[in-house]
This record gives C-alpha cells, structure tokens and sequence, in this order.
C-alpha cells in the first residue's frame, strides 16, 4: 500500500462457513473511489449476483468507511454502510455519525463486507485485525442500550464501540436501520432487515492502531480553518441542530404536512425546534473529531413548561422520554409530526426514542404511519383489515403506537413494516395515489414544491428518495457559501429562484450533487462548511495524492456512476426517475399557490441532468464517460 | 419608491424585525442594501409570495426574508 489513509485490506467474513479473510485492495480503487458509497457500488457490481433476493444469504452487508475515518479532521466521525435495499431493490446506502466508524478504522480494515447467513444469532467482534464470530442468542430481542451494555461488559472494555440491528432488523422491517452508538442511525434503505436476514445482531468493534497520514502538514490548516470558522458558517447548526428551521419551512409552504397534502401546518408552532430548546431538549452531543455539537438529547417525564403556550401533548403519564436514545432530528420531529398532522412535540420525541430503541428509520416510518392515516381519512381502511387499527391526522398516541407495532410487526404493523409502495399495492383501491415514494423509498421531510432542484434529486437518486444526495434549492437564492463553492468550478453561478428549473439550475445541481457523493465516499459530515478545496486538501495530506476540487467531484460521480450501473443491472429504467403525481399539483394557497413542477418542466430538467451525466435518452451511462472518469476496470 | 422588509427567524439577531427601504428596484437590490444574510438558505416572499433574488419591487410591497434549512 502506498498510500496514506488507509490500510489496503478489507475484511470479509461469511457467516454461513464461519470464515474470516483479508482482501487487499489496489492503490488504484482507492485513489479513484475513496471509501463510502463508492466502495460500495464498486463491491456490489463485483461479488452480488445480479437479481439477488435482498433478504436472502447472496446479499452483502457491507460497513465501508473511508479514507479519512481516522485522521482526526474535523467531520471525518462517521461511517457508510451499503447492500442491495430490501425496500427498494436498488442501491442501499446510508451513513451515520457518533463514534463507530472511526473506532472501527482504527482496528486495522478499510470495510468490512458479510456475506452469507449464520445458523443462530451472532455478532462479529473486531479488535486491532483480529475478527472473530460469537454467539449472539442472548441480545436478540434486546433494546439497542441494552445490547451495547451488555457487550461492553461480556468484553470487558468500555471502550467497545457497537453497531446493531434493533428488534425491527431482526424482523425484517424493510425500513430497518442500523443503529451505532445507540442513538446513531445509519437510516435509510432497510440495511437493518440485511442484517436480520442474517442472523448478524452487531459488530462490535474496539481499535488502538494508529492509521497513517501521509503529510499531516497539509491537514493541519484545513482542520485549524474549521475550528475558526464553524461558529459563524455553522451557526445555525451550532445553535439550534436540525430542528432550529421547522417553523421558517412552515412560513415558506416547504413544511410537508399531512403526507405531503399541506405545505403549511397550523400545528406547526407545536413542533417548533427551538420550543424544544425551552422544554424538553436536555443536552446537547457531539461525534468524533467535531467541535460543531448539533446533536440533541431530550428527556421527559411528565414536565410541564406553563411558559409555552404551544408545548402541549396528550401524553402526558403516559410516555417517558428516555435521553440515552438522544433526542429528534429535523427530519424525525417533521415524520412524525407534522407529516402526521401531529403537533405533538412529547409524541415526536417517543417515536424517535422507539426508532432508536428497536432500529428503524423515522423518515420511512414516520411516512408510512402518514400513509396510513390518508389511507383512514379516505376510507380505504376497515376495522377488520387492520386489526382495529385506524390512525387519523393529528392522532399522537397512534401514532406512537404504530412505531411500535411496526417495530415488532405486531396486527397490522406487519404489513406496514413493507413500506408504502408495497402496502398501496395490498390495499388497492387507489391507495397509491397516496404513497408518497420513489423507487419505492419514501419522500424524506422537504418540499419538492418549494425546492424544485430537490425534486430532480428526489427522482435520479440511486436510493430512491433522499434529501442529502441532492441539493436544497434555497441555499442557491443569494450569493453565499453555497454559490461560491459551485462557482469554483462554475463560473456562471449566479442567484437562482428556488422554483427554477433550468439550465444553470441543473449545472449546479449536477456539480453539487457530485460533491454530495464525494462527501459520502469520504464520509465527511455535510454540516461541516467547507467547500471543495479544503478537502481537495485534506485528500491530498492524508493520502499523499494529489487531489484537485475537480479530482474531488469525479469521486462523487464515479459513486453514482456506478450506482447507476447497479441500479441498470438490477432492471430500473429512466421510467422509474419520477415524482409522485402529488408533488405536481401545485397548493392552492399560502406563498406557493399556483406554483408547479410541470410534466414539461420536469422531463426538461431531467434531460439536461442525463446530459449533464453523460447518460444517453434512456437514463444509461455511456461508455465514453465511463472511460473518462477512469472506470474501466472497475465495473 | 419604498418596501418594508421583514425579517424571521435567526436573522433577527442581525437585523431589524421590520425596516423601510428606499430606492431598491429588485428583491437582490434590497438584499444587497441591508447586508446579504449569512443563513445556509434564503427564502424570499414579497406580498407572501415566493419571489427571487431578480424580482422587482413595487412602492408599498413587502418583502419578508426567511432562513431556510437544508439537510438532516
């Protein structure tokens, strides 16, 4: 190995023969693809057979951080994990914070890809290059708190660092998550019911080997720039995290409400993230190497807050809150609250305790509960078919117990862990004009209607839905960080409306979602604000390569080149980059009335990204920019 | 000619809640004059409905900035 930043081997290990080996992988995959997503398009192209059942043993889990895991730059605390999605067949990919994934890198592997499935319950333990198999029958069924205890004392080191399936993984949930850390989600594309359809409860992982920097003098000022400069570019992120902005969506009709029916919720001031700064938000944490501290932690335990009018919950005896789950994200308070018509804070911050508890992603379930209660207003649901189940808008403790449920695939939640595509199917009845999905994903907590750029994004993703693979319109309103960044390698970046469609729209957009994969191939934490050549330089000192910012964002396209190469193997087509017709009616009131996404709109925007992607008519990457990027040989 | 702008959210701690201004022909003239917010994402209404940086400005119109949020 010749380069810094990593240790040139991966670890597989197959649970159905018990064998543990070591891949060395080229300089050359590393330079080109970084860690991440990339690593795991390229895994995926390579060792799953095409057509392979997501739930069956041919499937990969892979836990590929990157590059810089390791380096202690700032942002650099998280990890990627990737498979065949059991939602959606497609690509499965998600990332997470907390302490795992630098942990992991520091016990000798770049990933680590799990093949097969055990007989019973096991858990892999990795210690400084050592990986053995151990029997897990024990913590199946246990919370995910539980379970890290337990395994930080079976140890003996309370410095194990764990990830693990929750109760809704080990069922199968297609939206379970893989949660690290106990309050860490790695959330979206199913990843947790791969790992159940394994029989793999965690991996455990405890690393004191020191990863090698090629030239930290070249890190030193990237990182030194970070610690001046978050206070000010990262205010937002340091005062209040995610859910300081939920009202300023509501204001501008980009708050989804109702399953998308709404863009303003009257509800809202209920949901309020920085209301939950003078209630229940009892602390605040933190991942490796970050000095940012968004992370949430919410207690509650019957308070009451008479100083806030809107802070009400008909929960209150009933539920306890317990902070070691941390606390609710932007996109989990907006799932279950106001997406539920739920204005609820007490009722948001349980349900985001129990998809950390038993591992599931909130976004999806939030939705599907969402779903589900359209499906009851419009009397496409008996009694008999659910169990007696029968969620309207604004009903928190059903809600509640619909997490739950699904969770443990309890009545009806056993067909509510499938997700909306698949539940719309069961129901009939013009139940899927209702499911707000692509590809099968449910839509996350932002508003294509307002953020029209997103919508593309929502579309063409090689997961389904997803709001960070992508670009938020409104960071492109002004001149700004967003533009200036963009504009390094664009120089006709300039203001935008968030409702354009265009060309330069979708020039941005096709620089900006490159650099969106990068950032997941090197799993760097997108609320960090550098932009290209701050980490075109930490590249560089960390592996002694030389990266430019261009070099940067054909990493990121080269992950979705071959994620789309997957997702051409595994049958999607160009028919399948869609919206749900509901994102093209446009509201009839508040700031967005009368403004649509057309089909013409839409199918011209579309266009200009396969263009811009170099993909033919038919959504399919040619050869010649395969070639360009340097791909030969590496799908 | 002159707008009233009004400001939510986190900008108040940078700007005035509500202000007069005279003289701007755009939304981004008027941005430019108070000082370009520095939140990760803007939104413009004016008269409560969605508007750009290059929307022009009316005597009377009131033009209201809102932070927005953009990931998590």
């Amino acid at each position: 190995m010749t380069i810094g930043g990593v240790w040139g081997k991966i670890l597989h290990v197959d649970l159905t023969s018990g064998k543990t080996w070591s891949e060395n992988l080229p300089d050359d995959v590393y330079i080109k693809l970084v860690g991440g997503r990339g690593l795991v398009a390229y895994l995926l192209l390579r060792d799953l057979p095409k057509g392979a059942d997501p739930l069956g043993p041919d499937n990969l889990m892979i836990f590929a951080p990157g590059i810089l895991q390791g380096s202690n730059l700032p942002g650099s605390g998280r990890h990627g994990i990737g498979g065949k999605s059991p939602l959606t067949g497609a690509l499965g990919s998600a990332e997470a914070g907390g302490w795992w994934g630098h942990e992991f890198k520091r016990a000798g592997y770049d990933a680590l890809v799990v093949h097969g499935k055990a007989a019973a319950p096991v858990y892999i333990w990795l210690k400084d290059g050592k990986a053995e198999i151990k029997p897990a029958k024990h913590l199946w069924g246990k919370d995910t708190a539980d379970v890290q205890i337990a395994l930080r004392d079976e140890l003996k080191d309370e410095r194990v660092r764990v990830a693990q399936i929750g109760v809704a993984g080990e069922k199968q949930v297609l939206y379970a998550c893989v949660i690290n850390d106990i309050n860490r989600a790695a959330g979206r594309t199913g990843l947790g019911a791969v790992m159940g359809s394994k029989n793999l409860k965690a991996v455990a992982v405890r690393g004191t080997m020191n990863v090698p920097v090629a030239d930290r003098a070249q890190v030193n000022p990237v990182a030194k720039w970070l610690g001046d400069n978050y206070k000010t570019l990262a205010e937002w992120a340091v005062q209040w995290g995610t859910p300081g902005g939920l009202m300023d969506l509501h204001t501008t009709s980009g708050l989804p409400t109702r399953n998308f029916n709404e863009g303003q919720f009257e509800g809202a001031p209920g949901v309020d993230g920085k209301m939950m700064h003078r209630t229940i938000l009892t602390g605040r944490d933190t991942c490796q190497v970050c000095p940012i501290t968004c992370k949430l932690v919410a207690n509650y335990n019957g308070e009451e807050f008479p100083a806030e009018p809107a802070f009400k919950t008909s929960l209150q005896g009933k539920v306890q809150v317990d902070g070691v789950y941390g606390g609710p994200e932007y996109e989990s308070i907006s799932a279950f609250g106001n997406d539920c018509g739920i204005d609820d804070l007490v009722a948001t911050a349980k349900a985001n305790e129990l998809s950390a508890r038993y591992g599931l992603d909130s976004i999806s379930t939030g939705a599907t509960i969402a779903f589900v209660m359209e499906c009851v207003e419009k009397g496409l649901l008996t009694a008999k078919q659910t169990g007696g189940y029968l969620p309207r808008f604004g009903d928190a403790a059903a809600m509640v117990e619909g997490v739950d449920m699904i969770a443990h695939r309890r009545g009806f939640g056993d067909k509510m862990a499938l997700g909306v595509k698949r539940l719309a199917k069961i129901i009939g009845k013009g139940a899927d004009q209702y499911a707000m999905e692509v590809k099968g994903q449910e839509l996350p907590m932002h508003e294509p209607r307002l953020k029209h750029a997103l919508g593309i994004g929502y579309a063409t993703a090689p997961v389904g839905a997803d709001h960070m693979m992508n670009i938020h319109d409104t960071g492109y309103t002004k001149p700004g960080r967003s533009i200036e960044r963009v504009g390094l390698v664009y120089k006709n970046a300039e203001p935008m409306a968030a409702n354009d469609l265009g060309r330069q729209k979708m020039e941005v957009f096709y620089h900006e979602v490159n650099w969106k994969h990068f950032l997941d191939c090197a799993v760097v934490c997108m609320f960090h604000p550098y932009d290209y050549t701050h980490l075109a330089a930490a590249l560089s000192g960390v592996t002694g390569h030389a990266y430019t910012p261009q070099m940067i964002l054909d990493v990121g396209e080269r992950a979705q080149q071959l994620s789309r190469l997957f997702l051409l193997r595994e049958g999607f087509t160009a028919a399948d980059d869609k919206l749900p017709k509901r994102i093209h009616q446009a509201f009839k009131t508040g700031p967005l009335a009368g403004v649509e996404i057309t089909d013409e709109m839409f199918t011209n925007a579309r266009r200009m990204l396969y263009e811009l992607m170099g993909w033919t008519a038919e959504g399919v990457p040619t050869a010649e920019r395969l070639a360009q990027l340097g791909l030969d040989g590496l799908y | 000619m002159s707008v009233t702008i009004q400001v939510v959210g986190s900008l108040r701690s940078h700007f005035p809640a509500s202000s007069v201004l005279e003289g701007a022909a755009t939304v981004g003239d008027a941005i430019q004059k108070i000082g370009v917010p520095q939140s990760e994402g803007l939104a413009m209404l004016v008269n409560g409905r969605l508007a750009h940086w290059k929307t022009p400005l009316n005597d009377g119109d009131v033009l209201q900035l809102v932070p927005q949020l953009a990931g998590g």
